[in-house]
């Protein structure tokens, strides 16, 4: 399971650039190519992120097949 | 889900996606997810639960949840403060006793799905570590997330909570909700999907009581209590669960059950790759059988049935079970196994 954090602005999922997570593993997941904005594995900069802009989040957790 | 705090992020484990909409500060606004039992039957993927309209009706409530919570924090905060859970008895999944004690959640190298501690495993971590403490599983642990269909209701897949069928006779029936009401509030909490609904559900008590709703119908708003009779859960299933298989396999050799009139049904053998299969159970039940008592008790679903022997019966006891065979109710017996289930890999 791998966690991804995303600010939503209206009805579009706008992020900010992130830390990075384990790069094999993304890369086996195909998550090396994530739309730019998500935030990877970081919750803490998720929060960060949203009360600076004063969005809400959206967290995404999805199972590694 | 290895480092992911519990404190916080509580959901379905079955779930391949789940989702949380929530304030920078921590408060959740609402879930987005859900599988069923109906899904399983059919061998479709939990995400075929969910749609893209679903999604979009949940961001948009999210949103006017954000505005709302941010222009009146005082009236928002406990009305959304039910949106996290109860402390969990165990913080993180891969600190739980069960964890510790199997080994189960170390990285293997170039082995990403082994690795990863899946959320399916949350769940058999917390039940086998519950196990550890000798104390009966509760009904929630079992009948986790129950879905909406238990006290008679079904939600539409393209909107928050909009209600497209009431069963009759039901919990839903009796509290007076009709089709096309829309949910504003269960339990005093907003809803923004299906998965908002069994989260109320989740964390009602097992041994019933009311649960206030509030429903749009039309232009005009309508309160409704919805009353929850004791050891309401067992109405629903949680032999579907996938993790659940694996107790199954533990306790009774991975034959596979379905309820079905007068008892239970013993359709075939599960699949050969569950670890440690009670042959005793296997050797006594065959395929055909139809359970109809169980240690002198009847009226037996598959649940309830899984649910007595993982919570009331000791090691090693035996099991005494009538079936019908051929025709002939046929007494056989089968020991428990001498030791618990070990947390099993993907």
């Amino acid at each position: 399971m791998r966690i991804s954090i995303a600010l939503a602005l209206t009805l579009v999922l706008v992020g900010l650039s992130g830390a990075d997570g384990n790069t094999k593993l993304r890369a086996f997941l195909n998550d090396d190519k994530v739309p730019e904005g998500w935030i990877y594995e970081d919750i803490d900069a998720g929060y960060a992120a949203a009360q600076k802009s004063g969005k809400p989040l959206l967290v995404s957790f999805r199972c590694v097949p | 889900m290895a480092g992911v705090d519990l404190a916080t992020f509580q959901f379905d484990p079955l779930l391949a996606w789940s989702v949380f909409f929530m304030n920078g500060d921590k408060t959740i606004y609402g879930r987005f997810g859900t599988s069923s039992p109906q899904a399983k039957r059919d061998r479709l993927d939990s995400n075929r639960n969910h749609t893209v309209a679903g999604l979009k009706a949940a961001m948009r409530q999210a949103l006017a949840v954000h505005k709302s919570y941010a222009d009146d924090p005082a009236t928002w905060r406990p009305r959304l403060a039910g949106k996290t859970g109860a402390k969990p008895l165990w913080r993180f999944a891969e600190k739980t006793p069960a964890a510790r004690k199997y080994g189960r959640l170390k990285r293997v190298k170039g082995q990403h799905v082994e690795s990863c501690l899946h959320c399916h495993e949350v769940q058999r971590t917390a039940i086998d570590s519950y196990f550890m403490t000798n104390k009966p599983l509760p009904d929630r642990m079992l009948w986790m997330y129950p879905h909406p269909a238990v006290v008679g209701v079904t939600l539409s897949k393209l909107h928050s909570s909009r209600v497209t069928r009431v069963a009759p006779d039901s919990a839903a029936s009796v509290a007076g909700l009709r089709v096309d009401d829309d949910i504003v509030s269960f339990r005093g909490q907003p809803l923004l999907s299906v998965a908002d609904f069994q989260w109320v559900l989740h964390n009602a008590p097992d041994d019933g009581g009311t649960i206030p709703l509030q429903v749009k119908r039309g232009e005009e708003m309508v309160s409704l209590t919805l009353k929850l009779a004791p050891l309401w859960r067992r109405a629903g299933d949680f032999g579907w669960r996938y993790r659940v298989a694996g107790y199954a396999a533990w306790l009774w050799g991975g034959v596979t059950l379905v309820d079905a009139p007068g008892g239970v049904r013993v359709a075939g053998r599960s699949p050969h790759w569950f670890k440690r299969p009670n042959r005793s159970a296997r050797r006594a039940l065959q395929r055909g059988d139809l359970i109809v008592a169980v240690d002198g008790k009847s009226d037996w679903t598959r649940s309830t049935y899984l649910a007595y022997l993982m919570r009331e019966k000791k090691l090693g006891s035996t099991v005494k079970v009538v079936v019908m065979r051929n025709g002939k109710r046929t007494p056989v017996a089968f020991r428990m196994p001498k030791t618990r289930p070990e947390v099993q890999g993907h």
